[in-house]
C-alpha cells in the first residue's frame, strides 16, 4: 500500500507495529512518494502545539521506511526517536527494535554511515539514549568499529557494563579509553543508578582479568582523565577507576612523570593522590633528587594544608635517607616560606631548622633571605640558626587613604536621556538599584514633567507601551483598591503613570491635604508592613507620584549634591530661596528628607540665608542649619533578647537572645530626629522580613541618612545577617555605609561582622573595602566592634572559615593595628571560661593575632589564653594559643 | 551562520621523549612568499623543555575549555606565529572569553627561522600526553612544521580536522587586539606573591562575579568595587591556565584599562614572566561576556579612510615581531594619528596581534577565511541597514529618534557629537560599556550620509560657480 491518507491514519491512531507492517515491501519509488507528505505532515503538527510529541514514536518508523539517505535519516531519528510511555497498558515503548526492523528491511547501504552520522549528533551533556541504544544496534548488525565520539562514548558509559556482551563483541573494548576523554562519561562511569550492581571503575579489572582489555591501556587513559582540567565529579570516577585498577609500583615507576604533572595544578583530591603514589615509591625505590626538589616545589606552593604539611614531612624523611642531598632539600623546603598560613609557615621553618646543622654557608644565606618573608617570631627563630633576616619590604605602614566617593553625575536635563535612565534603572533587579540614579531620575521626572510635558509624553509613552511592567491603563484605573500591593516598585510605576497624564492642578498649587484616598492608601501600607527605611522610601515616591498630578513643582527638593547622600546647606537654601521666589511650599516628604540630608555641622552662613526667607521652610532650614543635623537616637548593639516572630499572621514576642541591634526615638522628642523619617528598630530583630515585605529598593537606603550611618546600620544588620545564610550583592551597602557620616558605633560593627561573614566571596571583599574606608577615614574603631564580633565567634555563629582570610585581606591592605586592637577585644569572649567549647577554626584567628600582635607590637597579656595554652598535646589551637601568650608577653 | 574550517596536517603532531623531537605539524596560513599549505617556521632546540611544554599545554587548555557554560566541544587548533626572532602560540576559548598566548622569545629558542608567518597549528590528545611527561632533565628539539622530505619518509598518516568558526569566535578574538592596545600595567608581583595571589583566589566557578584587584604594596588585594589602578578580574576560576607555570614563574604583570570609582567591570591581562618566555591570558570583563560583544572596534570599522589606510599598511607589513608606529608611518607617507587607526583596522580583521610587554602590535595573519573576520558585526549589520531604509528622522533638537518595527528610540548627542545615550534596551543594559547600539550607529552613519551629500553638494555648487 502507499497511501499516505492511510499511512497518516495509522502514524495519528495506531502504533508503531501497524506503521512498520505498512512499510513492509514497499518499493523505493513507492517509499520516495511518501517523503513529502510525511514532511508536510510534521510541518503541519507543529502548528498544533503539544501534539507532535505524541506521533514520535510511529513517526520514528515511518521516517525510518521511507526516508532516503543516511543524512536525511539522522535528523529525522535525531529529532523524533524518543522512548515513550503506554499510558493505557502501563508499559514503555521502546521504537528502537521496530525502526531497526524496518531499516533492515531496506537493504540500504547507508547504515554504517547513518550510525557515524547519529554518533556524530549525539551532544556529550544530553545524549539521548534511545538514539544511543540505535546506534548500539546498527554496529552489531552492520560490524563497523563503534562510533568514537563524545556524545556516544558518554551514552556508552551511561550503560551497565556487561561482560557478556564484551565477550561477544570485543570491539566495544575501544571505547573504553575514550570514556577518560570525555567529562559527561568520566562522571557518569561511576554513579549512575544503572550501575547499583557494579559501577564501570569496578568492571574494568574484570575486563581485563577477563583479557578483553589491556591493562596498560586502560591506566594510562585513565592517567590522561585525571591530567584534564575536568569538573570535579569527572575527576571522581577517575579516580575511582585508578584506585580499583591498584596500581603497582612498577607501574607507578613507569608513570612517574604522569603523576608529577598532575601535582602543580590538579584537583587537590588528585594531587594529594599523586603525592601518595610517588611517595609510597620513593619509599621503596628512591627518587632522584631533581625530580624530589620539583615535587617539592611544585607542591609547596599549592594553598591546601594537608597536601603542605605531607610533603614536608617527605623531604624530612628523605633528608635523613640522603644525608648528601640536605642542601637541595632545604632549599625546596623553604618554598613554603612563602606560604600564607602561619601554622604551615611555622612547620616549615621547624622541619628547616632540623638540618640546620648538616647545611653549608650558601645554603644558610640563601634560607636567610627567604625568610625575609616570614612573620616576626619566625624570623627571629631562622636568624638564630642562619644568620641575620632582613623582613621583606614591609607592607605600607598604613590602609591607602579612603577613595573619594564617586562624584554625582549633572542632572538630567533632556526627555530622552531621561528616558534612557529609567530604562537603565530596571535592567537588572530592583534589590541592585543603582541609588545615584534614581536620585536623578526622580529629580528629572520632576523638573522635566513640570517643564516639558508633551516632550516627555512623545519620548516616555512608546517606551512604556513595551514594557510589561508599567501597567498599561491610566491614573483613574490606579485608584485605591483594599487588596493592592503597595511598595516602592508600585509607587515608581505610579510616577511614571503621572508624568504620562496632564496635570490637575496649576504649577505650584498647595500639595493636597489628607482626604479619603490617603487615607486609605496610608492604611495600605501600615498593612504591609514594611521596615522603617523602605515605609519612607515609598511614602516619598508615592509623594511625588500624586505631587506630579496635583502639586507640580520645577525641583525637588532633596536631590543630593554629593553620591553618598548629602545636600551642601547653601544648595539646600538656594532651592528654598526659589519656593519662596516662586510662591509655591515644598512637599512635606520631600523636605524632610531634604533636611536629614544636609551635613552634621552647623553653618551660620547658609542658616542666615535660610532665615532671610521668611518662610516656613526657610524656617525650619535655618533652625537645622544652626543645631547642625545630629540628633542622634539611641541605638543598642550586642546580645539583646527579645525577637519578634510572625507566625502564621500571629504575632507573637518571644524571649530569643541574639546579637543584634535596635534604634529608639529619642526621648523627649527632637526635630531632627532621623527615626522620624526613616523609622525606629525598637525590639531586637535578627531576620530581614518575609517575601511579601521584602526591601526591593535596598540600596537607597544609605543615602537616606548620609550622617546618620549607625541607624541605618541598625536598619540592614537583620538584612546582612540573612546574607551570612544565603543570597548575594548585599556589599555595596557596606561600603555605603562606611563613606557615610556620623558617629560610629557598635551596630555598623555589627553589619560590617556579618558581612565579613557573607555567603558570596564578592560580599565579604565588599565588607573589607568597607573596613578599610574606615580605617582610612581614621574611624576603624577596633575595640569598640571587638566585643559583639567575639560574642558572634564564641557562640558559634560566625563561620570562620569564611572570616578568618576576610580579616587576614584587611591586614594585608595596611588595617593590622586596628584589627588587633579589635581582636585583643575579641578573643577573650572566645576562649574559656567565657565559652565551654572553642568554635571551629579559632585556631585561625589566634594565628592572625600571633601574626598582627607581632607586626604591631601594641600587647599586653591576655591571661583567658593559659587554659588554652596549659593543655597538653599539640593542636594547631593549643599550639596558636601558646605562640600568642608568647608573643604578647614579650 | 556559522562558518566552517578544515585543518590539513601532513601527520598529527607528535612527541618523542626518547629522541627527544618535538614536531608541531602546521596547516594553512601565510608565510613571507604568501599563502602556504604547510609552512616551516623553526627548527633547533627549546632552551627551557619543561617550561615550554607547559606553556604549550596551557595554551592548548584555554583552546579547549569553554569556561562560560562548560560544555565539550571540538576545539579549534592554536595559531602559532613566527615572527622573526619569536615564535608566538595564540588560542581562544571555546566561550569567546579567554585569550592565551604564549611568546617563546628569542632567548628561550635554539635554532633557525626558516620563514615567518601565520598558521595553525595540531594539538592533540597524545601529543597534550606526552607534553605533560616533559622532565627537566631532558632536551627538546623543536620543529614547527614539518620538512617536505621528512614527511614523505616519515610514518603517520595526513589529519583533516572539520571544525566550527562561528563568525563571534573570530571576531573575538580580534577584538582582544583592539581592546588590549588601550591597557597599561597596573601591577608587578614577584614570583612567590604571584603564587599568593593566584593560589588565594576562589577556584569554583560559583565565584562568577566580577571582582577586582588593587595594588596594595607589594601585591594585590582582592576588592569588591574599583579604585583607580584596580585591575578588573572577572571569574578568576579562569586564571587556572596559569597555575601549572608557577613554580617556574619569574614574575606576574597584570594589565588593565584605567578605571576610577563606579566604573563598570572591564577586560584585564595577566602576564606570567617565565624564562625565555611569557604566557599572557586576557579575560573577558564577565564570565558569560564573550569578546565579541565588546563593540571596541565598531567606531573603528563606521569610519571612513580607515579601510583603505589599512590595506596599504597591511602590504607594507612583514610579520614583525614590534610594528613601529613611527617607521610605519614614514614607509606610509601616511600621519601617525591615521597608522594608529588603521592598526585598529588591521587588529579588527585578525592581521595584528597586540603584545603588552613590548606595548606594541605585531604582524600575524590569523589563517583563517578573511571574509569570516571582516563579516560586518551583527550591530553594524542592522545600523547599515537602518540607515539605508531611512529610518532615522531628527527632531529640532538634534535628537535623532530611529524607528524599528515602528517603535521610535531616541538618540542624543551630545556637543563634540558623540551619542550620548539611546532609549534602547542595549543601552539600557550596557551604557556605553560594550560599544554604540545600533540606534546610535544608525544615527551616526545617517549623519554622515548627510555631510557627505551637503560636501558633495557644496563642492558641485563651488564648482559650478568657479566655472563661472
Amino acid at each position: 500500500m502507499t497511501d499516505w491518507a492511510e499511512l497518516r491514519e495509522l502514524i495519528v491512531h495506531r502504533g508503531m507495529g501497524d506503521v512498520a507492517a505498512a512499510m513492509d515491501g514497499l518499493s523505493a519509488a513507492e517509499r520516495k512518494a511518501l517523503v513529502e507528505p510525511l514532511r508536510a505532515h510534521v510541518k503541519q503538527l507543529q502548528g498544533d502545539f503539544g501534539i507532535l510529541w505524541n506521533q514520535r514514536t510511529t513517526l520514528a518508523v515511518a521516517g525510518a521506511g521511507v526516508l532516503s539517505g543516511a543524512a536525511a535519516m539522522t535528523s529525522w531519528q535525531t529529532r523524533f526517536l524518543f522512548s515513550a510511555w503506554d499510558h493505557e497498558n502501563r508499559r514503555p515503548i521502546e521504537p528502537v527494535p521496530v525502526v531497526l526492523q524496518v531499516l533492515r528491511d531496506r537493504e540500504v547501504d547507508w547504515l554504517p554511515d547513518l550510525a557515524q552520522r547519529l554518533a556524530d549528533r549525539m551532544r556529550a551533556r544530553s545524549a539521548n539514549p534511545t538514539v544511543g541504544r540505535l546506534i548500539e544496534e546498527l554496529v552489531a548488525l552492520t560490524g563497523i568499529a563503534p562510533p568514537t565520539t563524545d556524545g556516544f562514548v558518554a551514552h556508552f558509559a551511561d550503560r551497565r557494563g556487561d561482560l557478556d556482551r564484551f565477550r561477544a563483541e570485543p570491539r566495544w573494548a575501544a571505547l573504553v579509553p575514550r570514556m577518560f576523554e570525555v567529562d559527561v562519561a568520566m562522571n557518569d562511569m561511576d554513579y549512575h543508578p544503572e550501575h547499583k550492581a557494579g559501577s564501570w571503575p569496578e568492571f574494568f579489572p574484570r575486563l581485563i582479568e577477563a583479557g578483553l582489555l589491556d591493562r596498560e591501556v586502560v591506566l594510562d587513559a585513565c592517567l590522561g582523565g585525571l591530567h584534564r582540567a575536568a569538573p570535579l565529579g569527572a575527576l571522581r570516577g577517575a579516580l575511582k577507576a585508578y584506585r580499583e585498577l591498584a596500581v603497582t609500583k612498577e607501574e607507578i615507576a613507569a608513570h612517574t612523570r604522569d603523576l608529577i604533572a598532575l601535582l602543580p595544578a590538579a584537583h587537590s583530591t588528585v594531587a594529594g593522590t599523586a603525592q601518595e603514589e610517588l611517595r609510597a615509591l620513593d619509599e621503596s625505590a628512591p627518587l632522584s633528587i631533581e625530580v624530589l626538589t620539583e615535587i617539592g616545589g611544585a607542591v609547596l606552593l599549592r594553598p591546601e594544608k594537608k597536601l603542605v604539611r605531607a610533603q614536608l614531612d617527605w623531604l624530612a624523611a628523605v633528608a635523613k635517607r640522603e644525608p648528601a642531598q640536605v642542601d637541595e632539600i632545604a632549599r625546596t623546603l623553604s618554598v613554603a616560606f612563602g606560604q600564607s598560613a602561619a601554622d604551615l609557615q611555622e612547620r616549615a621553618v621547624k622541619t628547616v631548622l632540623k638540618l640546620a646543622k648538616q647545611l653549608s654557608a650558601d645554603t644558610a644565606a640563601e634560607l636567610a633571605a627567604a625568610a625575609a618573608l616570614l612573620p616576626a617570631d619566625l624570623r627571629g627563630r631562622v636568624a638564630t640558626a642562619f644568620g641575620p633576616v632582613s623582613p621583606a619590604e614591609p607592607a605600607p605602614a598604613g590602609p591607602s587613604p579612603a577613595p573619594a566617593p564617586r562624584e554625582m553625575p549633572p542632572p538630567i536635563d533632556s526627555a530622552e536621556e531621561l528616558v534612557a535612565e529609567i530604562g537603565s534603572l530596571f535592567t537588572g533587579i530592583l534589590d541592585d538599584i543603582d541609588p545615584v540614579a534614581l536620585e536623578r531620575v526622580l529629580a528629572g521626572m520632576v523638573s522635566i514633567a513640570y517643564t516639558d510635558r508633551d516632550g516627555l509624553h512623545e519620548v516616555l509613552a512608546p517606551q512604556a507601551a513595551r514594557h510589561h511592567w508599567i501597567p498599561q491603563h491610566d491614573m483613574a484605573s490606579m485608584a485605591i483598591a483594599a487588596d493592592r500591593f503597595v511598595n516602592e516598585y508600585s509607587e515608581f510605576v505610579g510616577i511614571l503613570i503621572a508624568a504620562l497624564q496632564l496635570p490637575v492642578a496649576p504649577p505650584g498649587a498647595p500639595y493636597p491635604p489628607a482626604d479619603d484616598a490617603t487615607r486609605e492608601w496610608e492604611a495600605l501600607v501600615d498593612k504591609w508592613f514594611m521596615p522603617g527605611p523602605q515605609r519612607a522610601i515609598t511614602r516619598r515616591l508615592h509623594e511625588i507620584a500624586v505631587g506630579i498630578n496635583r502639586a507640580p513643582r520645577p525641583i525637588l527638593l532633596a536631590t543630593p549634591t554629593g553620591s553618598t547622600g548629602l545636600i551642601e546647606p547653601a544648595e539646600l537654601a538656594r532651592r528654598l530661596r526659589r519656593a519662596a521666589d516662586e510662591g509655591w511650599e515644598p512637599w512635606p516628604a520631600d523636605l524632610a528628607q531634604a533636611l536629614l540630608r544636609l551635613p552634621r555641622t552647623p553653618d551660620p552662613a547658609a542658616a542666615a540665608q535660610a532665615a532671610e526667607l521668611g518662610t516656613p521652610a526657610g524656617a525650619l532650614l535655618a533652625q537645622r542649619l544652626t543645631a547642625g543635623n545630629a540628633v542622634d537616637p539611641p541605638v543598642t548593639a550586642g546580645l539583646l533578647g527579645s525577637e519578634q516572630r510572625t507566625m502564621f499572621g500571629r504575632e507573637e514576642i518571644v524571649t530569643v537572645h541574639h546579637v543584634t541591634a535596635t534604634v529608639n526615638p529619642c526621648s523627649p522628642a527632637v526635630a531632627g530626629d532621623p527615626t522620624a523619617f526613616a523609622g525606629a528598630l525598637p525590639r531586637p530583630q535578627r531576620w530581614a522580613f518575609g517575601y511579601e515585605q521584602q526591601a526591593r529598593m535596598l540600596a537607597a537606603w544609605p543615602m537616606m541618612l548620609p550622617a546618620h550611618r549607625e541607624v541605618m546600620a541598625v536598619h540592614l544588620v537583620p538584612q546582612f545577617f540573612e546574607r551570612t545564610r544565603s543570597g548575594r550583592g548585599d556589599g555595596g551597602l557596606l561600603v555605603a555605609l562606611a563613606e557615610a557620616d556620623g558617629p560610629v558605633g557598635p551596630a555598623l560593627g555589627l553589619a560590617l561582622t556579618y558581612g565579613l561573614a557573607a555567603r558570596e566571596t564578592a560580599d565579604r571583599n565588599a565588607a573589607v573595602d568597607a573596613l578599610l574606608i574606615l580605617a582610612g577615614r581614621g574611624e576603624l574603631d577596633g575595640a569598640l566592634f571587638g566585643p559583639n564580633f567575639g560574642l558572634l565567634v564564641g557562640r558559634g555563629e560566625l563561620p570562620l572559615n569564611r572570616v578568618a582570610p576576610a580579616l587576614r585581606e584587611l591586614a594585608n591592605a595596611g588595617a593590622g593595628p586596628q584589627l588587633w586592637a579589635m581582636l585583643a577585644a575579641a578573643l577573650p569572649y572566645t576562649l574559656p571560661p567565657a565559652v565551654d567549647k572553642p568554635a571551629n577554626r579559632l585556631a585561625d584567628l589566634l594565628a592572625l593575632g600571633v601574626e598582627l600582635a607581632g607586626q604591631t607590637g601594641d600587647r599586653k597579656p591576655m591571661p583567658e589564653l593559659d587554659s588554652l595554652a596549659d593543655r597538653k598535646g599539640s593542636s594547631q589551637l593549643v599550639v596558636q594559643a601558646r605562640r600568642l601568650r608568647e608573643i604578647l608577653a614579650s | 551562520m556559522t562558518g566552517a574550517h578544515v585543518y590539513h596536517y601532513p601527520r598529527p603532531s607528535a612527541l618523542d621523549l626518547p629522541s627527544g623531537r618535538l614536531a608541531l605539524e602546521t596547516s594553512g596560513g601565510t608565510a613571507l612568499a604568501g599563502p602556504v599549505a604547510n609552512p616551516r617556521f623553526f627548527t633547533g632546540f627549546l632552551t627551557s623543555p619543561v617550561i615550554a611544554a607547559g606553556g604549550l599545554q596551557s595554551v592548548a587548555q584555554v583552546a579547549r575549555t569553554r569556561y562560560y557554560q562548560p560544555d565539550q566541544l571540538a576545539w579549534r587548533d592554536p595559531v602559532v606565529t613566527g615572527n622573526g626572532d619569536r615564535l608566538r602560540f595564540e588560542s581562544f576559548s571555546g566561550c569567546c572569553g579567554v585569550y592565551a598566548r604564549l611568546d617563546v622569545l628569542s632567548e628561550g629558542l635554539d635554532g633557525e627561522m626558516l620563514d615567518r608567518g601565520t598558521t595553525n597549528v595540531d594539538i592533540n590528545e597524545p601529543l597534550r600526553r606526552m607534553l605533560a611527561r616533559v622532565g627537566s632533565g631532558d632536551p627538546l628539539h623543536l620543529a614547527v612544521g614539518a620538512d617536505e622530505l621528512a614527511v614523505s619518509t616519515l610514518e603517520g598518516v595526513a589529519v583533516e580536522k572539520k571544525v566550527a568558526l562561528p563568525p563571534r569566535w573570530l571576531r573575538g578574538f580580534a577584538e582582544v587586539q583592539v581592546l588590549t592596545a588601550g591597557f597599561e600595567p597596573r601591577a608587578e608581583l614577584s614570583p612567590m606573591d604571584a603564587a599568593r595571589f593566584l593560589r588565594g583566589l576562589p577556584s569554583t566557578s560559583r565565584a562568577s562575579g566580577a571582582g577586582w584587584a588593587v595594588p596594595f604594596g607589594r601585591s594585590l588585594r582582592t576588592a569588591a568595587r574599583p579604585t583607580p589602578g584596580a585591575v578588573c578580574l572577572a571569574g578568576p576560576q579562569r586564571l587556572a591556565a596559569l597555575l601549572p607555570l608557577l613554580p617556574h614563574a619569574k614574575g606576574l604583570r597584570a594589565y588593565g584599562p584605567a578605571v576610577r570609582a563606579g566604573s563598570p567591570e572591564v577586560a584585564s591581562a595577566w602576564e606570567l614572566a617565565l624564562p625565555g618566555m611569557r604566557l599572557v591570558l586576557v579575560l573577558s570583563p564577565e564570565v558569560r561576556r564573550g569578546f565579541s560583544g565588546e563593540g571596541a572596534v565598531l567606531d573603528a570599522l563606521t569610519g571612513g579612510e580607515v579601510g583603505a589606510d589599512a590595506d596599504l599598511l597591511g602590504a607594507l607589513l612583514n610579520f614583525e615581531p614590534r610594528v613601529e608606529v613611527a617607521e610605519l608611518a614614514e614607509r606610509a607617507g601616511l600621519p601617525m594619528p591615521r597608522v594608529r587607526a588603521a592598526l585598529v583596522g588591521l587588529g579588527t580583521s585578525g592581521r595584528v596581534g597586540y603584545d603588552l610587554a613590548e606595548a606594541a602590535c605585531f604582524h600575524r595573519e590569523l589563517p583563517y577565511d578573511a571574509g569570516l573576520v571582516d563579516k560586518a558585526n551583527p550591530r553594524l549589520r542592522a545600523a547599515r541597514a537602518l540607515a539605508a531604509a531611512g529610518a532615522v528622522r531628527w527632531t529640532e533638537r538634534g535628537v535623532a529618534v530611529v524607528t524599528v518595527d515602528e517603535h521610535p528610540h531616541s538618540v542624543r548627542f551630545g556637543p563634540d557629537g558623540a551619542a550620548l545615550s539611546c532609549t534602547c534596551t542595549w543601552w539600557a543594559r550596557h551604557r556605553d560599556g560594550r560599544g554604540a547600539c545600533s540606534h546610535v550607529l544608525a544615527a551616526e552613519l545617517a549623519r554622515d550620509n548627510d555631510n557627505d551629500d551637503n560636501s558633495e553638494l557644496s563642492a558641485l555648487t563651488n564648482g559650478m560657480a568657479s566655472d563661472d
